[in-house]
């Protein structure tokens, strides 16, 4: 399942490489695009594993929504 | 030999692991804020190695690690967009760097793998689009009299239509990260090489002014294509090197039409070969490991079809001048 996360406090490019290697390190989940710009993820993953995407960039200091 | 071994080799293995571990100072360009702190924090946990200084606005890491990790941490910070400034400075202008690059493409190197995915894609296209403009001849859908004196014009416009979009694609996958005066160099460049390229080969064919009307649509619409970016300045630089260079390129071909032109020709795309492929070496150099490809083969063969059908089309179908090569 693809989804689109809004996230808020991205400011950089290495905003992006972080968030990316965060949510990847959950088993099962994919990171087809960050732009920090947008302020926009876009996550393949298990519905059950966006609650720990979610939680892993919100530990790196970052606001998500679903 | 290590200091644990020379004493009396009866040093705890944590000791021992420990008084290997030295301090090592990185001044790292791409540092901008507490973002890339942070990551560069994650990369050292991943690598071992633990940050003992670290700060953003100097470009400055003190890591503590074994020295055998310096390099794979080197190698990790660089995909990661983090490249030594030291090394860079100390043997700017090294080939044995460029080298390196090279064979790392060559070789599908992680931390070049936009690039090596890029080079598969060109070379993919190059053997499909020979063989089908082969075919077509094959079949008689081409109004070409002689393959001797036609194949290597065509094959040329082939090759030189993938190496451009070759290079366009590298360029939009570093757009968003160059600074301002390299997009606008990217553009003139890109625009000035294919716009030549485009004049020379429809020239050869089709005389002076189609020739240059072909370089200045290709050079220049693929100048504003990439140096647009960079505001109006980036856009008018990249038509007026399209501009510049469809004119010269197809006076160029009118010029030696008696003497070696298919020789020229060939010439001609090895140099713009090698000043593409040195720009997109700068791009590398200046940002580090490309973020993401923005193309997938299919996208990438149709661009390149596009071009080169645009090109031999015009060749074949469009008027011709006075004197032209064929």
């Amino acid at each position: 399942m693809e989804k689109n996360l809004k996230i808020s406090g991205m400011h950089c490019r290495s905003c992006e490489v972080l968030l990316k290697d965060v949510a990847e390190e959950i088993e099962g989940v994919q990171v087809t695009r960050v732009d920090h710009k947008m302020g926009r993820m876009e996550v393949e993953c298990a519905p059950e594993k966006l609650e720990a995407v979610c939680r892993a960039i919100e530990k790196e200091g970052y606001r998500v929504k679903i | 030999m290590s200091g644990s071994e020379g004493e009396t080799g009866a040093a705890p293995p944590e000791q021992a692991a420990t008084t290997a571990k030295e301090e090592f100072e990185f001044e790292l360009n791409g540092m901008t804020c507490d973002s890339c702190e942070r990551l560069i924090e994650r990369v050292a946990r991943q690598n071992s190695a633990e940050v003992v200084e670290i700060d953003a606005r100097a470009g400055r890491v003190v890591f503590r690690c074994e020295e055998r990790q310096v390099a794979a941490l080197t190698e990790q910070l660089a995909r990661k967009g983090f490249s030594e400034k030291g090394e860079r400075d100390e043997k700017r202008g090294d080939p044995a760097r460029l080298q390196r690059y090279i064979e790392s493409i060559i070789a599908g190197h992680p931390g070049v793998r936009v690039e090596s995915r890029l080079l598969n894609y060109a070379l993919g296209a190059v053997a499909l689009l020979t063989v089908l403009a082969s075919g077509a001849y094959g079949l008689g859908l081409l109004p070409v009299a002689s393959m001797a004196t036609y194949g290597p014009i065509l094959f040329l416009a082939i090759a030189a239509s993938v190496m451009v979009v070759f290079s366009y694609y590298h360029m939009m996958t570093y757009r968003k990260e160059i600074s301002c005066m390299s997009g606008m160099m990217a553009g003139m460049t890109l625009g000035m090489v294919s716009g030549f390229l485009a004049g020379a080969l429809v020239g050869a064919t089709n005389g002076m002014f189609i020739g240059s009307v072909a370089g200045l649509a290709v050079g220049g619409g693929l100048g504003v294509a990439v140096g647009r970016c960079c505001g109006v300045m980036g856009a008018m630089e990249g038509i007026m090197a399209g501009l510049m260079a469809g004119l010269m390129g197809a006076m160029t071909s009118l010029m030696l039409l008696n003497d070696h032109l298919v020789a020229f020709l060939y010439l001609l795309f090895g140099v713009s070969a090698i000043v593409l492929g040195g720009l997109s070496y700068m791009m590398y150099r200046e940002v580090g490991p490309a973020p993401e490809l923005k193309v997938n083969w299919s996208a990438f063969l149709m661009a390149s079809a596009y071009l080169a059908i645009g090109l031999i089309a015009m060749m074949l179908y469009g008027p011709r001048g006075p004197i032209v090569y064929v």
